[in-house]
C-alpha cells in the first residue's frame, strides 16, 4: 500500500473525483509518521496531525496493483514527473531505494524524491536506483527557526546539500517554507546562495495544519510572499542581482534595485508567482484552499490574475523612480 | 535540440514573448541581414598569438589578411572597403595595435576600421580612438573564464576598466560570446549586468563554435535554448539598445535554430543568417534591410 495525493490519485483514474485544477506530477507520501519533529508537519512525531495529510494535501492508500494500473494511463493524463516523499523511516532510506526501484520498473516517467539522506552516499545511492532528483528539504529558512521548529542544525544540512550539489549538479533541488519568523532579507539570501551552488528551490507558504504544533500560525501576508517569489524568479532567472535588492531595517524587501518598467517588463509573463520546484510540480493548492489568494498558481496566470499579483508586488515596493 | 523538458520549453516560449513584444514596441519593424563582403578582416601579428586560447587557439587568425598585404591590396582599390582589426594578443591580453599605429592610420584613410582590442589602458584607448571608426570589446563576466579560456591573471574588472576607458574616446560594441567556456554559460548574464552600469551604444553576440585544432574543439556549443534564454533576458533587460547577433557562431542546424531564436528574442541585425532566419523574419512581418559590412560598422 501507498499513499497518493488525493489529486493525482484523480489523475491516475484511481478516484473519480471532480477537480478544478490537476496536479502535473504523480505525489505519492511513503511511510506513517516521521521520526523527525517538524512542528508544521502533520506527519511529524511530535504532533497529532492526521496522517494521511502532508500539507494541506489528504493522501489515501491504494494498493501497488493499483498504483501500477494508474500509472499506466499517467503520461496520458498530464502527469510528467513522480514525486516521492519520504517520511523519515526508522529504517533510513531502504524503503525508498525499494520504492524508486519499483516505481522504475512499471514507468518511465522521471522520479524526484524528497527523503532525509545522511550523507552523500546515501544521495549517490538514491540516484543510482534511478532518482532524477533529490531534494533536501530545509524548510525553515533561517537557522533558527530551523532549530525551532525541524530541530538540530541547519548549517549541517545546508553542508550536505551544497556538497551534494556540487558533485550532483543540476540534480539538487530544496523546499523552503515562507512564514516561519524569517526575514525576507533571510529568504532571498539563502535563495541566492542555493541558486548559486545549482540548487532548485521550490518555495511554499506556511499553512497553519490542523493537530500540528503551529496550527494557532498564520499564514505569511501575501505581499510579503509576492516579494520573496519575485525575488527567486529575478534571481533565477539571472535579470537582477542579490547584492542589489534593498531591506528595511527589519529585513523586509524594500527594492530590487531595478526601475518599475524593468519590473514589469521582467515580470510580464506572470511566470515569478506559479508553483517553483522540480521540472513539471504545480502542486495545486498545496498552501491555500480553493477560492482563496492563491500563493502559488499551479497553471499560468490569466492576466488579471498577473496584473493583481504585479499590482500588489509593486505597490509594496519603496518608489523607485530615484533608482536607475 | 530538444528542451530537457516542457516547463522549460515553456517558460522559454513566455520569455521570448516578452521579448518580442519588447522589441515590437521599441524598435521598428525591419532587420538588418548583414553579409559583410565588403568588411576585409586584417591581423596585425600574421598568425601567431602568445595566447593561443582555448577556444581558438590562434586557427581563426589563419584566414586573416595580415596588415602589410592588406595595405598592399587596398591602396589602389576603389569599391569601398572596411577593415575588421585583430590579431593575436600579447601575453597580457593587448592585440598590439598600438604599437602599428601609424601603419593602421594608413588603412584608415583607405576605409573605416573596426579596432578588436583586448585590454587596454586609458592611453592606449586615447591613442586608438583616433582611427577607429567603431572599437569591438570582448567582454567577459566571469574571473574563472578568463583565467580557463584566455589564461590570464587578468580579472572582470580589468575588463570593465578598458571597456570603461574605450568607451571615454571611441564608438564601443561590447561584445559578448555565449558559452565561451567551453560550451557552458558562465558569466554572460553578470556581463549584462555589468553592461546595464554602462554607456551602452549596442550589444553584439557571438556564440562559441568548437574549432577543430583547438583545446576546446571536443566541446559542443552551448544549449540553444540557453542561448534562446539569454539573448531574450538581453532584450528585457536592454529594450532600447540594438542587439546583434555576430558572425562567430556555429554553422549548419545549430544555426538555423538559433537564429530562428535570435529573431523571435528581439535581435536587430544577424550577420550572415542561415535561410530560416529570413523565413522566420518573414512570418514575424519584419522587413530585411541588408549591410555589407560587419554588425559593428
Amino acid at each position: 500500500m501507498i499513499r497518493i495525493s488525493a489529486g493525482s490519485a484523480v489523475c491516475l483514474g484511481l478516484k473519480a473525483n471532480k477537480m478544478d485544477a490537476y496536479p502535473t506530477t504523480a505525489y505519492f507520501l511513503s511511510g506513517n509518521s516521521c521520526r523527525m519533529g517538524c512542528s508544521f508537519c502533520p506527519q511529524s512525531m511530535g504532533n497529532n496531525g492526521a496522517l494521511n495529510r502532508l500539507g494541506r494535501v489528504n493522501w489515501p492508500e491504494f494498493s501497488w496493483e493499483q498504483v501500477k494500473e494508474g500509472l499506466s494511463r499517467a503520461e496520458k493524463n498530464g502527469i510528467r514527473r513522480i514525486c516521492l516523499q519520504s517520511v523519515r523511516h526508522e529504517e533510513g532510506i531502504d524503503p525508498a531505494l525499494e520504492l524508486i526501484e519499483k516505481f522504475k520498473d512499471i514507468s518511465n516517467l522521471p522520479l524526484s524524491l524528497s527523503a532525509w539522506i545522511k550523507d552523500q552516499q546515501e544521495a549517490a545511492a538514491l540516484f543510482k536506483a534511478g532518482a532524477d532528483r533529490i531534494s533536501v528539504a530545509i524548510d525553515a529558512i533561517n537557522p533558527e527557526g530551523y532549530q525551532r521548529f525541524k530541530g538540530g542544525s541547519q548549517e549541517e544540512r545546508l553542508g550536505l546539500l551544497f556538497d551534494c550539489a556540487r558533485n550532483l549538479p543540476g540534480k539538487m533541488s530544496t523546499h523552503l517554507i515562507c512564514g516561519l519568523g524569517e526575514s525576507e532579507n533571510e529568504a532571498l539570501g539563502l535563495v541566492d546562495r542555493l541558486l548559486k551552488a545549482g540548487v532548485t528551490v521550490a518555495l511554499f507558504a506556511f499553512v497553519p495544519l490542523k493537530g500540528t504544533l503551529l496550527e494557532g500560525g498564520t499564514s505569511p501576508p501575501v505581499d510579503s510572499y509576492r516579494r520573496v517569489q519575485a525575488g527567486l524568479y529575478l534571481l533565477r532567472k539571472k535579470l537582477a542581482e542579490f547584492n542589489c535588492f534593498k531591506f528595511n531595517e527589519q529585513g523586509r524587501l524594500i527594492s530590487f534595485g531595478l526601475p518599475e518598467t524593468d519590473l514589469q517588463r521582467f515580470l510580464a509573463t506572470g511566470a515569478a508567482f506559479q508553483t517553483s520546484g522540480c521540472p513539471g510540480c504545480n502542486r495545486p493548492y498545496y498552501n491555500e484552499r480553493p477560492g482563496g489568494i492563491i500563493y502559488n498558481y499551479h497553471r499560468a496566470l490569466s492576466a488579471s490574475e498577473r496584473e493583481a499579483a504585479l499590482t500588489t508586488l509593486i505597490k509594496s515596493l519603496q518608489k523607485s523612480s530615484n533608482l536607475s | 535540440m530538444l528542451h530537457k523538458n516542457s516547463d522549460d520549453a515553456h517558460e522559454l516560449e513566455r520569455i521570448l514573448e516578452q521579448a518580442w513584444y519588447t522589441r515590437q514596441a521599441n524598435f521598428d519593424a525591419s532587420i538588418v541581414f548583414n553579409s559583410p563582403g565588403n568588411t576585409v578582416s586584417v591581423s596585425v601579428t600574421g598568425s601567431s598569438c602568445a595566447l593561443n586560447c582555448a577556444h581558438c587557439a590562434g586557427v581563426y587568425l589563419r584566414a586573416m589578411v595580415p596588415l602589410e598585404k592588406a595595405l598592399d591590396n587596398y591602396k589602389n582599390w576603389e569599391e569601398g572597403t572596411s577593415f575588421l582589426i585583430s590579431g593575436g594578443s600579447d601575453a597580457l591580453g593587448k592585440v598590439p595595435l598600438v604599437e602599428h599605429l601609424d601603419r593602421l592610420r594608413e588603412l584608415a584613410e583607405l576605409g573605416p576600421l573596426n579596432l578588436h582590442t583586448g585590454l587596454v589602458t586609458e592611453e592606449e584607448a586615447k591613442k586608438l580612438a583616433g582611427i577607429a571608426a567603431v572599437v569591438s570589446f570582448d567582454l567577459v563576466g566571469d574571473n574563472e573564464t578568463i583565467a580557463e579560456v584566455y589564461g590570464l591573471s587578468a580579472t572582470v574588472e580589468d575588463y570593465l576598466a578598458s571597456y570603461r576607458a574605450l568607451q571615454k574616446y571611441a564608438r564601443v560594441i561590447p561584445h559578448l560570446c555565449i558559452g565561451l567556456k567551453g560550451g557552458k554559460i558562465k558569466g554572460e548574464y553578470e556581463a549584462l549586468h555589468l553592461l546595464r552600469k554602462e554607456k551602452v551604444e549596442a550589444i553584439s553576440m557571438i556564440i562559441f563554435r568548437p574549432t577543430a585544432e583547438t583545446p576546446y574543439s571536443d566541446c559542443p556549443p552551448p544549449p540553444p535554448a540557453e542561448v534562446a534564454n539569454f539573448m531574450a533576458s538581453a532584450r528585457l533587460m536592454f529594450p532600447y539598445t540594438p542587439i546583434f547577433l555576430g558572425c562567430m557562431r556555429p554553422g549548419g542546424h545549430y544555426r538555423e535554430v538559433i537564429d530562428t531564436y535570435a529573431i523571435r528574442a528581439g535581435v536587430n541585425k544577424i550577420v550572415l543568417p542561415s535561410p530560416a532566419a529570413r523565413k522566420e523574419a518573414a512570418r514575424l512581418g519584419l522587413s530585411i534591410k541588408t549591410s555589407e559590412e560587419c554588425c559593428s560598422l
